[in-house]
């Protein structure tokens, strides 16, 4: 081709013809093509809204969860503290979460890391909400593959007054869903297990004994995603010091995971459980308390 | 040229994403503790005492002791601090105390209002080390129960006590000899 280029100019030359410089106009036009294609396919977010497995892995992925509780509770054999005259309570909860890839473990298992963002709650969320100490803390959750719950590390710096991970402790599986693979329409059963372990001593093991159907493909923002609902029992152990408890409730929901990418895209939930806590005393009955707690609320993917 | 501008200003953009999303995997790998320890919080006392007994009528005060209470917020910073003794005298010492401690850098902790009383001895002449360090965490209270919002830290503490979810805590240890 050079060969037959030079030709083309020689005998130009000899002709008299003008030579005609090399032009940098296609250059430019595959960069601008470039551009374009980068900017029309979401400018700079691109590389963070593919949907390839590299992509889940390498870039964070970012989650709105709004949530109610309702709380009513019950005290048996005490009158004399502060919590015996409380009236029943809702409290609205707003997170902002990111979690992203950290490590594999020998056992194929893979450390997922959870930052909550920015953490909000109170009384009402049209009234406005007020920051708590949850924001800005992270936690390790550790998970099979499919998203099967094997451990949550460093939450004993989510626990507590005004960080109150160990209550809205829901908040593991909710993250992490278990559905099976199904076809469409079919169900079937599949247990999702958590456990919130802040010392040896304070704990709370959950599990959800759900039964899964795949409702079949639906698009959630402009995406295809696969809706799978569940429903089913939930009940747990739990410790704090020497007193120890016991869940019961049931729980449902819809989990939608996107089609391309296996991300999970969405999560309703609408959980309800009775708590039972028994805090022996030296001499006589001790304490019981029963707490009603109400959770409903969506998890949602965000893109910023 | 837009094009290419674009692609610069993408460029820096991811450049800053991968980095900040490094500097947060970094920090949450070693996250802070949540309480300090006594042998902690003795050590930056001890190294500041000899700026305390530097201060102007300090070592020439009589025998006797100070009694120092602060918090210390999360970045290390002490803050709230009362100062109490005999040995303080005029209100210069007690100034010249105050602002050489307010000096000192505890260690980073991730517990909000953590409490410190120490007190520091002086006989003859020497000073001695602060040999009375209490810490007095906040209670992480009773878990997996929703409080009322309106208990504050003082009921929940009482109350976790009386339960008997919480027979002493783990961060207060007895000071060493």
């Amino acid at each position: 081709v050079e060969e037959g280029a030079r030709a083309v100019r020689i005998m130009q030359a000899a002709l008299g013809a003008p030579v005609r410089r090399p032009s940098m106009r296609p250059i430019f036009q595959l960069l601008l093509s470039v551009a374009v294609a980068s900017a029309t396919s979401g400018g700079c977010a691109a590389r963070q809204r593919s949907g390839g497995a590299e992509a889940s892995v390498a870039a964070p992925q970012r989650f709105r969860i709004d949530l109610t509780l309702d709380v009513r509770s019950v005290v048996e054999g005490t009158a004399s503290h502060p919590w015996t005259a409380a009236p029943d309570e809702r409290t609205a909860l707003e997170l902002t979460v990111e979690t992203s890839a950290s490590r594999t473990f020998r056992d194929g298992s893979e450390g997922t890391l959870v930052r909550v963002t920015a953490a909000r709650h109170g009384a009402d969320a049209e009234a406005g909400l007020e920051a708590m100490e949850l924001g800005g803390r992270s936690f390790e959750l550790r998970v099979f593959e499919g998203r099967e719950i094997l451990a949550a590390d460093l939450v004993e710096h989510l626990v507590g007054p005004a960080r109150q991970l160990d209550v809205y402790d829901l908040l593991l599986p909710v993250l992490s869903p278990f559905p099976p693979p199904l076809d469409v329409g079919q169900s079937a059963a599949r247990a999702m297990r958590w456990p919130l372990v802040v010392a040896p001593d304070r704990y709370v093991r959950g599990t959800v004994a759900a039964t899964w159907t795949n409702v079949g493909l639906v698009e959630v923002e402009a995406s295809p995603a696969w809706r799978l609902d569940y429903q089913g029992p939930w009940t747990g152990k739990l410790r704090d010091g020497r007193a120890q408890g016991a869940v019961k409730g049931t729980a449902s929901g819809s989990v939608w995971i996107d089609a391309a990418s296996g991300a999970l895209a969405r999560h309703d939930f609408d959980w309800k459980r009775q708590v039972e806590m028994r805090y022996p005393a030296p001499e006589g009955e001790g304490v019981r308390i029963l707490q009603d707690q109400h959770f409903v609320g969506r998890l949602q993917q965000v893109s910023e | 040229v837009s094009g290419l501008l674009l692609l610069l200003l993408c460029q820096g953009a991811w450049a800053a994403e991968e980095e900040d999303a490094a500097a947060a995997a970094a920090r949450d790998a070693a996250p802070l503790p949540r309480y300090l320890s006594v042998t902690e919080l003795r050590q930056p006392l001890l190294t500041g005492l000899p700026a305390l007994a530097a201060c102007p009528g300090f070592a020439a005060a009589p025998d006797g002791s100070v009694e120092l209470r602060w918090r210390i917020a999360p970045s290390g910073e002490p803050v709230d601090l009362q100062l109490s003794g005999p040995m303080l005298g005029s209100d210069d010492v007690a100034a010249c105390v105050r602002l050489r401690f307010l000096e000192l850098r505890f260690p980073e902790h991730d517990e909000v209002g953590e409490s410190v009383r120490a007190v520091v001895a002086k006989q003859a002449d020497a000073f001695l080390p602060f040999v009375d360090v209490q810490i007095e965490p906040r209670s992480i209270g009773p878990l997996f129960l929703k409080f009322p919002r309106e208990l504050n830290s003082a009921d929940l503490s009482t109350w976790a006590l009386g339960l008997g979810s919480m027979a002493s805590d783990r961060a207060v240890a007895p000071p060493s000899p």
